[in-house]
């Protein structure tokens, strides 16, 4: 994974990012502090909503640092490079938020987010302080074999988050936030590809700790690509493939613009082609865990009830 | 020794602080292999803030000590490894006396439970390639000891034996659980870091009652 190379020590990163957050949007965010956990949250909070935390590693991309705002998460809380933040951290930041509505906590479905997503949950139980959490199992090339709730997370999350975060603006109790979420979950699959420079070929399936492709191609067109990750995508929604189908992708690291939008016309032919309805269809670079050329590919299968939570949300450089 | 005082304990919860940052670089480069390379970091950054809770403060009741120990590993560890760390001293704490020592039996439960707690939270069970695979030899070989013994150094070399034995198992085993699943049969032949870590933790509380023992 990559080194930073521009920074001063390692210790002071990711508490520097979050100050270059804060000083590109002034007024906007309050920190809560620790040594060992880094959360913003807004400066100005609804009092009469459920307020939405979302949690994961630290350092790559918008996804966590960058989620905290109007159509998104009301805080955040990040750990360490590619490291859960601990239970206390989340802890603390609920405690902070709550006005009485509970708090949705939303994390990718790892075993360190989960344990302390858990963990967190017990600690505000103890002070009598709603809560429910999310766990995104979007990565359908993880936990082979294994049901769908025990797969991982990828990028996915972040149109789980808008969805939520629409939910509790219109009114939503926390029961209604975590069953949305929740729907959203069961309706979203992910894969990831990517370019491997060393024998020229694209690997699907790579996990971003390193977890070997599931299968690789030739390296060829984008339209033959696109078509095929429609396929496996629709293949995976099954019986959600005739609901309306919004489409998100992931830039990898080294991916660059034109490639991203390049893929993204592509995919929206290929599913067309298969007679899907496709609704929103947005890039970015949201996640920066791979280290590669490549991208993360989210499908969401809206029905009716999701479709009112979704629409474009614009974060500060990017938009879900 | 038949029973253990809260400056020993003070002593072995900070000789096993010294051992995990000892072996950090050694962790993460098993960690790097088959999970996602924070295991040795993550623990340094928690044992430090052990080390430095431990050296900066005096107890007079083991449980208070205990408890203490493990809301600093919880607060300060992120990943998995803060809650199961923290799980360890926290989870068998009602087995901690609110006073000056804790006896063999005492000691044996507290090590149990914590185990049985880190099953139930993790949803996890020993045979996985987790750090369980350490822990439950380790308080199995405890309470066998246990039986016949009511000496507190004999029965911590015990529990370093069959944490050591259990890491050493771990290697045979691929993983069922935690990131490192999806490596799958990669993992056969590494030991799990969090076993690797535990046996560490064991290691050091053999080492360290012994000294205790030597010192009165």
């Amino acid at each position: 994974m990559k080194k930073l190379i521009f920074r001063n020590t390692d210790q002071q990163c990711l508490d520097e990012v979050l100050k270059g957050i804060m000083a590109a949007q002034p007024g906007k965010f309050r920190r809560i502090g620790s040594e060992f956990g880094y959360t913003l949250t807004k400066s100005q909070l609804r009092s009469d909503k459920v307020q939405i935390i979302v949690n994961g590693g630290g350092g790559r991309g918008p996804f966590f640092e960058g989620l905290v705002g109007e159509g998104m998460a009301d805080a955040m809380v990040s750990g360490d490079f590619n490291c859960a933040p601990n239970a206390y951290m989340i802890y603390q930041a609920a405690r902070e938020i709550d006005r009485g509505k509970g708090v949705f906590l939303l994390t990718n479905n790892f075993m360190g987010d989960y344990l302390n997503n858990d963990m967190a949950q017990e600690l505000l139980q103890a002070e009598g302080i709603a809560s429910k959490v999310c766990y995104v199992s979007d990565d359908i090339y993880s936990a082979r074999g294994e049901p769908k709730e025990c797969r991982g997370g990828l990028s996915g999350i972040g149109l789980i988050m808008k969805t939520a975060s629409a939910a509790a603006e219109k009114g939503a109790s926390l029961e209604e936030v975590y069953r949305i979420a929740e729907k959203a979950n069961r309706r979203i699959r992910s894969l990831t590809f990517l370019y491997n420079n060393e024998t020229n070929r694209i690997e699907f399936g790579n996990g971003f700790s390193g977890e070997k492709a599931v299968e690789e191609i030739e390296c060829c067109d984008v339209d033959t690509i696109a078509r095929k990750v429609a396929d496996i995508l629709l293949g995976e929604l099954d019986k959600y493939r005739s609901d309306m189908i919004h489409v998100m992708i992931n830039r990898m690291l080294y991916m660059s613009y034109a490639e991203g939008y390049i893929i993204l016309n592509a995919l929206k032919k290929a599913l067309e082609e298969q007679k899907c309805r496709v609704g929103i269809c947005t890039t970015g670079n949201y996640l920066d865990v791979f280290d590669y050329n490549g991208c993360i590919v989210s499908l969401i299968a809206a029905d009716e009830e999701l479709e009112k939570h979704m629409k474009y949300v614009n974060g500060f450089d990017f938009a879900i | 020794m038949e029973k253990i005082y809260v400056k020993d304990m003070q002593k072995l919860l900070l000789g096993a602080a010294e051992k995990i940052i000892e072996n950090e670089s050694y962790l993460t480069k098993i960690d790097m292999a088959i999970g996602d390379g924070d295991h040795g970091i993550g623990m340094k950054r928690g044992f430090t803030a052990l080390k430095k809770m431990l050296e900066d403060q005096e107890f007079q009741e083991i449980d208070t000590l205990c408890r203490a120990a493990g809301i600093e590993l919880l607060k300060s560890m992120g990943g998995a490894s803060g809650v199961i760390y923290g799980t360890m001293l926290l989870g068998g704490i009602r087995h901690m006396p609110h006073g000056p020592y804790a006896d063999v039996q005492q000691m044996i439960s507290w090590f149990a439970e914590g185990e049985a707690s880190i099953e139930r939270r993790g949803k996890t069970k020993p045979g996985q390639k987790t750090m369980l695979d350490a822990l439950m030899p380790a308080v199995t070989a405890m309470q066998q000891a246990g039986k016949s013994s009511d000496d507190i150094v004999q029965i911590l070399q015990s529990g370093y034996r069959g944490a050591f034995q259990g890491m050493e198992d771990s290697k045979k085993m691929q993983s069922r659980a935690g990131r490192s699943k999806n490596f799958r049969e990669e993992t056969i032949g590494l030991p799990d870091p969090g076993a690797v870590s535990t046996s560490f933790i064991f290691e050091a509380f053999a080492e360290k009652i012994k000294e205790c023992e030597e010192e009165a």
